[in-house]
C-alpha cells in the first residue's frame, strides 16, 4: 500500500514490521516476509542514516528500533498504523502477530 | 470428586482446582491465557492454567495431588487426563505497575474461580501490548473487552499511568473495528 510512496516492498514491509513490533534486525523482518537478509539490511542501514531508526548491538545482531528523538518519525508512525489497521487480515495474521511477550525458560508451549 | 478428563474445559479445570485450593484454604488466581479463554467463550484457545499464587510450591502440591496432579518441575503441574498443564506464577498479583489486591469470583457448577475480573485482564493484555508489543495480546484484550462490560475509568487511569496512550487508542479503534463488524 505505501510501496509507491516509499519505493520499494522492502522499505514498506521493513517500516511496517518495525511500527507494529517496535525493534527488529535484519535477519527477524527477513525471516517474516521469507525475504532476504541483505536486501531488509540495506533498508534498516538507509533508514538509520536518514535518521529515522537508530540501531545497538545485542549478541552478534544489530538490533534496530525508532529514532524517537527526530520529530517527523512520530507522523511517520501514524501513517505506518494507519496502514496496518487497514491490511487485510489474512496478512495481519501471517507477518504481524508474532509473539513477544516472555515466555519463562522451561515452560510448556 | 469430580473427574478431570480429556474432555474437561479451562473452564472446567479452573473451578476444580480453584476450588480444590479453596477448601485447604490456599490462594491462587486465574490470569494468563485461560482466562481470556474464559471470557472469550472459548474464542481464544490456551494450553495452559496459570494461577498467580504466592503460596509454598509443597503445600500446592498437596492441594492438587488428590484431584491427580503431579508436579512436572517447579511450580508447573501435569495431570494424567487432560493436556492443560497448570502453573502457579509467584505472586505479586498485578498488571503492569498496579498491584491487585480484589479480584473477582466466578460461580460455576463445579466450583467458584478465583480470576482477574474482565477489566484487569484486559489491563494485563494492554500491559503486554505497550510494554513488549506484543500484537496477540492486543487481539486477547480485544476478544475480552467484547464479551464483558469494562470500568472504562478505572482502565483509562491505569493506561495513564503505564504511559500507554497511543497503544489505548489503537486497543479502542480495534474494538471499535471488531464491534462493527
Amino acid at each position: 500500500m505505501l510501496e509507491a510512496v516509499l519505493g520499494s516492498v522492502a522499505a514498506e514491509r521493513t517500516l511496517l514490521y518495525l511500527q507494529n513490533y517496535g525493534e527488529g534486525y535484519a535477519g527477524s523482518i527477513a525471516d517474516t516476509f521469507d525475504m532476504s537478509p541483505s536486501q531488509i539490511s540495506k533498508q534498516l542501514t538507509k533508514l538509520e542514516n536518514g535518521g529515522i531508526l537508530v540501531s545497538r548491538q545485542v549478541g552478534k545482531a544489530r538490533v534496530y528500533s525508532w529514532n524517537e528523538r527526530n520529530p517527523l518519525v512520530k507522523e511517520l508512525r501514524r501513517l505506518l498504523q494507519a496502514t496496518l489497521e487497514v491490511l487485510p487480515e489474512r496478512q495481519i495474521q501471517q507477518y504481524y502477530r508474532q509473539r513477544r511477550r516472555p515466555r519463562r525458560k522451561g515452560k510448556p508451549a | 470428586m469430580t473427574l478431570i478428563t480429556q474432555s474437561s474445559s479451562p473452564l472446567e479445570l479452573a473451578a476444580i482446582i480453584s476450588q480444590a485450593l479453596e477448601d485447604v484454604g490456599l490462594s491462587a488466581v486465574l490470569s494468563g491465557g485461560a482466562a481470556v479463554s474464559i471470557y472469550s467463550g472459548g474464542r481464544y484457545e490456551s494450553s495452559d492454567l496459570d494461577f498467580v499464587s504466592s503460596e509454598q510450591t509443597s503445600k500446592l502440591a498437596a492441594a492438587l495431588a488428590p484431584l491427580g496432579f503431579t508436579q512436572a518441575d517447579g511450580r508447573h503441574f501435569e495431570h494424567p487426563d487432560t493436556d492443560y498443564y497448570v502453573e502457579f506464577p509467584p505472586g505479586p498479583l498485578a498488571v503492569g505497575g498496579l498491584l491487585i489486591t480484589e479480584w473477582d469470583q466466578l460461580q460455576t457448577d463445579l466450583g467458584v474461580i478465583q480470576i482477574l475480573s474482565p477489566t484487569q485482564m484486559v489491563m494485563d493484555r494492554l500491559a503486554a501490548f505497550i510494554h513488549w508489543y506484543d500484537p496477540p495480546s492486543l487481539d486477547q484484550a480485544v476478544l475480552v473487552a467484547q464479551k464483558h462490560p469494562l470500568d472504562w475509568e478505572s482502565l483509562e487511569n491505569w493506561v495513564s499511568k503505564e504511559g500507554g496512550q497511543e497503544k489505548y487508542e489503537i486497543f479502542r479503534r480495534a474494538l471499535q473495528r471488531v464491534s462493527n463488524d
